[in-house]
Parts: structure tokens; C-alpha cells; sequence
């Protein structure tokens, strides 16, 4: 199977007031073509530094990075990334800011126009097209968001806790919408939580880091079927047992001092 | 709902009308009538629009022509540059922490002790005072512009970047519509200015403009003069007032509770 992500003996040190600060240290981890991975790992452990090494907009202190085959070197186009905040633009409506990066690509106005329609539609958006953000809901917020990514058509996907501010129930609505568009347009998923529960549900297989400096500490691969609704997968026996094995090793990262 | 609004609008205005007619009265009252006061002292609203009905009928065109061009020529020439110049010590911070201390010095003195330098420079004519307004101008865009930009959450110029945004992109797209209130409100605080440093300038040496003509009737102890230059001066600081609220409110539709 061809790799979408290859990551290999990253490691990413910070400078801060004359200190070193280590993040990363020796990452090793690839990615399959059209897989969904989920990372998760104690909150400040440098998963979010992970995913900006990824998707190019920082350069790690040594190793390397491979999208599709080619290393990353500066922000990558085959790379959608998809933020903790929707951070949709105020002053743009719905569809005005679904069309921002294609206007940045130079698409022409009318061709952007259809482009952002079908992906607004195809998450179930049609109508709101000219609101602006602060008229509409968190859930929706970030779904444009996501249309902002998706028109692009990226082969990679990067999501840095998309979910994280909003409220559960939209959040398990949003994972099965999320897994929906998975399946049909067939993208490479690299998700970030700090939730185990959301980690196992959506994802193939769920990568642990340790603390910091993240190392990879254990892969689980998730044997649930791919279509899956979210919501009831929780209370499966297979969800639970995966679920208290994992929760050992992050406590033993939480905890273990 | 509606209706009760427009009603408190109406009842509002009525209001000020009657306050602006009360003020009229009592000083025509009691300068005119009573002869409390007597009008060489604080003249009196009759012979100020006498005052101004004359100068309509002779060269106050001119004079105001003169005013109104130095203060948009020196606010417009001001506004750009303090925005250009905002714009870049705002994304360059080393450019801003190395340039600090001498705009703050240079903010911090009073525009009046530049303009005998400037008159020195530029003469008596227009270019003095645009000038000078330029110098009082640029620095409310600048602080406004930089305080604009700073505000930006590092977030967004990630978003910019992976979305392959240029620094071309990132300006047009993200920096200058999120500076847009701000630049918004500096030009609201330096407009008034504007006007004033066109007026002080030409109050210091000019030999036309609304300010030329109050030193004018000034140096003549000509009160009522001195009242109908301020008269228009005060209809002049209420027309850009309104004029730029209406803008406001175009420009900035997409914000919440406007």
C-alpha cells in the first residue's frame, strides 16, 4: 500500500530565553493512503507541533517528512489542515470563506462559486451560504471550515482537535458526518485529540505519544467496521476493552510523573 | 418595538433642537434685548447671521475651499501613510521595537512648535498646512494600524499559509480587512484633527482660509467675525462627523449588532 504520510526520526527542539525546550524526540510513523489515524497523547505533549511539521509551516531541528512521496519543505498544497478554532474571517460570508483558499490558488470566480456550492451542499449547509459566521452555530462554524478544506481537495487531511469547543452532542454528530465524507471522498485522515473516546471511535488505528518530549509510544489498530455510527459504538464490547487498554498507557503518561 | 425607537428618535431630535434655540435666545437676549453683555464683547446670534449672509455673498467660497483642501489633501496623504507604515512595523516587530522610543518622542511633541519650522520650509501657501496635518494625522493611523495587526491571533496567518496564501494574499485577504475598524476608528479621531491643524496653521500665517479669516477678525476685535468663523467651523465638524458614521456603517454591515 502507498504511504500518504511518512514521518521519520523527527524531532523538533524550541528555543526559549536561551533554554532548550524538546518536543519532539525520534518520531517514526506512516500513514497509509485514504487510512484515518487518530493521535492522542497528554494535552501540551506537542501533538499540534506535530501536525504544523507536517503540514510544512514548521521546519523540524532534524528528520524528515514525506507527503505522497515528496518531503515536505514549506507549507504543502496536498495538505489540508483544519484548526482547534473554525477561524472563519468575520467579514466573509459562508461561502466567501469556503472560497478563500481557492481564490488564493486563482480559480476563476465563477468556477470557485460552483466548487464552494457542491461542498456546501454535500455537508448538508445549503442555505446558509450568505450568513456570516457570528449568525451561525459552532457546529456549523466549523463544518464550513471543513468545506474550506475540503474544496481544495487535499489528499491528506490534518486535524488539530476540530472538535474541541463544541458541545458533545454536536461533536458525535460531527464525527459521523466526518467519517461520512471520509468514506466518500476517500481522503488520508491524521486526527488529533485529547479525547480517547472520540480517538477510537472515528479512527483505524490510534497512535499514543507520551509526554513530553512525544515519542510514539504504542499504535492500536481499531477493529470496528468502517461504517460505523459513533454514537453506538461506544457501548460495544470491543470499544470498552480497546478503550481501558489505552486509558493505561495515557495514565501511566499523565500520571508516571 | 419599532415604533417606540422611532418615536425616541423624534423625541431626541426635538430635543436638541430645543436646546440649540434655547442657547440662541438667552445669548441673543442677553446681548441684544437686556443688553447685559454688550455685543462687542460676545457678540449675538443676529449679527453673526448677518455676518454670514454677507460673507456667503462675498469670498467665504473661497476661503472655505482653501480649508477644505488643505484638510483633505494633508488628512488623505496622512491616512495612507500611517496605515503603509502600520502595516509594516506591525509585521515586522524588530522594525517596531528598534523604532519605538523615536516615534513616541516624535507623537509625543506638540504639532504647534513644528509649524514655524514648517512655514520656515513651505511658505505661507497650502503645503504648510498640509504638512503640518500630515504630522498630526500619520500617527493615530500608525498607533491604530500596529494595534490592528497585533491583534491578529497567530492562528489565522497558520491558516493563511496552509491554505499557500503569499504575503500578498495575507495582506489583502487577512490583514487589511482585520485592521479595517481600527483604521476606522483612527480616521474617525483624526478627521476632527485634521481640520484643526488646518486652521491653526493658517491662524499662524496664511493669507486665505477659514483660519486666516478668524485671525483676521480677530486682530480687528471683530467678535462677530470670530463667532460666524466658529460657526462654521462647528457645521463643518458635525457634516464629517455624520458623514463618516454613514460610512462606518456601509463598510462594517458584517459586524454583529450594527
Amino acid at each position: 500500500m502507498r504511504k500518504a504520510v511518512m514521518v521519520k526520526n523527527l524531532t523538533k527542539v524550541f528555543y526559549k530565553s536561551g533554554q532548550e525546550i524538546p518536543v519532539l524526540r525520534n518520531i517514526n510513523l506512516s500513514v497509509n493512503e485514504g487510512e484515518f489515524v487518530s493521535i492522542i497523547g497528554p494535552s501540551g505533549c506537542g501533538k499540534s507541533t506535530l501536525l504544523n511539521i507536517i503540514s510544512g509551516l514548521l521546519k523540524p531541528t532534524s528528520g524528515e517528512v514525506f507527503v505522497s512521496g515528496e518531503r515536505v519543505n514549506g507549507p504543502c498544497t496536498k495538505v489540508g489542515y483544519m484548526f482547534q478554532s473554525d477561524l472563519l474571517l468575520p467579514w466573509r460570508t459562508a461561502i466567501a470563506n469556503v472560497e478563500l483558499g481557492l481564490e488564493i490558488r486563482g480559480v476563476s470566480k465563477e468556477e470557485r462559486r460552483k466548487m464552494a456550492e457542491a461542498v456546501i451542499k454535500s455537508m448538508g449547509l445549503s442555505g446558509f451560504e450568505h450568513f456570516y459566521p457570528h449568525e451561525l452555530s459552532g457546529g456549523m462554524r466549523q463544518r464550513i471550515a471543513l468545506a474550506r478544506t475540503l474544496v481544495l481537495n487535499p489528499t491528506v487531511l490534518l486535524m488539530d482537535e476540530p472538535f474541541g469547543a463544541l458541545d458533545a452532542q454536536t461533536r458525535t454528530l460531527l464525527g459521523n458526518e466526518l467519517l461520512r465524507l471520509w468514506r466518500k471522498y476517500n481522503k488520508t485522515i491524521i486526527f488529533v485529540t485529547h479525547d480517547l473516546s472520540e480517538a477510537i471511535s472515528l479512527a483505524q488505528r490510534v497512535i499514543v505519544l507520551s509526554k513530553r518530549p512525544a515519542t510514539v509510544k504504542a499504535e492500536y489498530r481499531v477493529d470496528l467496521p468502517e461504517s460505523r455510527d459513533v454514537t453506538k459504538i461506544v457501548k460495544e464490547d470491543s470499544f470498552l476493552k480497546l478503550y481501558s487498554t489505552i486509558w493505561r498507557d495515557l495514565t501511566e503518561e499523565i500520571g508516571g510523573g | 418595538m419599532q415604533w417606540s425607537i422611532a418615536k425616541e428618535k423624534v423625541a431626541i431630535n426635538t430635543s436638541r433642537i430645543m436646546v440649540l434655540l434655547g442657547v440662541i435666545v438667552f445669548w441673543e437676549a442677553v446681548s441684544e434685548i437686556f443688553g447685559l453683555v454688550h455685543p462687542v464683547w460676545i457678540s449675538s446670534p443676529s449679527r453673526i447671521a448677518k455676518r454670514l449672509i454677507e460673507w456667503i455673498a462675498g469670498d467665504l467660497a473661497r476661503h472655505l475651499a482653501i480649508t477644505l483642501w488643505e484638510t483633505i489633501l494633508g488628512f488623505s496623504i496622512g491616512v495612507l501613510l500611517g496605515i503603509a507604515l502600520g502595516l509594516i512595523l506591525g509585521l515586522y516587530k524588530r522594525a517596531l521595537a528598534i523604532l519605538d522610543p523615536y516615534i513616541m518622542a516624535l507623537n509625543s511633541l506638540p504639532r504647534i512648535v513644528l509649524a514655524p519650522l514648517f512655514i520656515l520650509w513651505f511658505g505661507i501657501g497650502i503645503t504648510s498646512k498640509v504638512v503640518l496635518i500630515i504630522t498630526m494625522v500619520l500617527f493615530v493611523l500608525l498607533y491604530n494600524t500596529i494595534a490592528g495587526v497585533r491583534s491578529i491571533d497567530q492562528a489565522y496567518f497558520n491558516l493563511m499559509l496552509s491554505l499557500g496564501a503569499s504575503l500578498r494574499h495575507i495582506m489583502i485577504k487577512l490583514v487589511l480587512p482585520w485592521c479595517v475598524p481600527y483604521i476606522f476608528a483612527g480616521i474617525k479621531l483624526s478627521i476632527g484633527m485634521a481640520l484643526v491643524g488646518a486652521v491653526v496653521g493658517e491662524f499662524l500665517a496664511s493669507n486665505a482660509g477659514l483660519g486666516y479669516l478668524i485671525a483676521w477678525s480677530s486682530s480687528m476685535f471683530d467678535t462677530t467675525g470670530v463667532f460666524a468663523g466658529i460657526v462654521i467651523l462647528m457645521i463643518l465638524a458635525i457634516a464629517i462627523d455624520q458623514g463618516m458614521k454613514l460610512l462606518e456603517r456601509k463598510v462594517q454591515r458584517w459586524r454583529p449588532g450594527t
